[in-house]
């Protein structure tokens, strides 16, 4: 099946001007990361979302968590693997996917920063 | 102090064709039933919708407002739910309440976020608490 299914390591820069495009576009304040610049983060799930044959536009999000060990900063390295850890069919026509995303500190490896959860929900999509 | 706290609604100007273009570029995020009319529509939904993920980043926004007045709390823990869909022109509201939790300055928000159609279309918790000292990972 799908679930254990990964993809990464990925590795992106939180650099400055990134961050402040994405506070000026949540109407966040500059000077700090904004608390949901992690969804700039989701290559795994876009990739994995293209191995499994899903397309962009049947996708719903349905929930988010973030657990945070620390605020992002400026200037972090984050990597980052994303794995679905549940796939589940309801209908018929609905399927709801949950990926766990572990992003570590680029530069400390093995320093977990944040994990992320996310719930999607495919439309009209059968295996 | 009070341990438990009423949120008053803070509404968020009405979503725009710009406000979802710059959000899009800013968060990377490809799919154009966020940016185009056809290819909303073509893939069964009313129209362009808004990145459910804008609507959660106002939410933690709220939620840092209410950190930074307290002293600079910082969120530990976000969790949103979405319940339906936000279009071009809608106008959300966030309120909820803050509860204490514990002893070591940390708080728990419930929010919820509606539109101008008293529809619920997000929920969120979000868990603040004190800085930590130092940079140890844990």
């Amino acid at each position: 099946m799908s679930v254990g299914e990964s993809a990464g390591p990925f590795v992106e820069e939180v650099t400055p001007g990134r961050v402040e495009a994405f506070a000026a576009a949540v109407g966040a304040p500059r000077g700090e990361v904004p608390s949901t610049y992690l969804t700039r983060l989701r290559h795994g799930e876009f990739e994995l979302f293209q191995r499994l044959g899903i397309p962009l536009e049947r996708v719903l999000h349905g929930e988010q968590e973030y657990e945070f060990d620390r605020p992002l900063r400026a200037g972090d390295r984050l990597s980052y693997s994303t794995r679905i850890t549940s796939w589940v069919r309801k209908r018929g026509d609905l399927s709801i996917l949950v990926f766990e995303t572990s992003y570590e500190d680029g530069s400390l490896p093995g320093a977990r920063v944040a994990l992320a959860r996310t719930t999607i929900v495919v439309r009209g999509q059968r295996p | 102090m009070s341990a438990n706290e009423s949120l008053a609604g803070r509404a968020f100007p009405a979503i725009t064709v710009e406000t979802l273009r710059a959000y899009a570029e800013a968060s990377g995020d490809p799919n154009r039933i966020h940016l185009d009319e056809g290819a909303a529509r073509a893939a069964g939904l009313p129209g362009i919708i808004a990145h459910g993920m804008l609507i959660a980043a106002y939410a933690a926004e709220r939620a840092r407002d209410f950190g930074r007045e307290r002293g600079g709390l910082e969120l530990r823990r976000f969790q949103c739910r979405f319940r339906a869909m936000t279009l071009l022109g809608d106008v959300v509201t966030i309120s909820g309440r803050a509860r204490r939790e514990g002893d070591g300055g940390a708080w728990a928000l419930e929010l919820e976020t509606t539109n101008q159609r008293s529809e619920v279309v997000m929920i969120s918790r979000v868990e603040l608490g004190s800085r930590v000292s130092g940079d140890t990972p844990r």
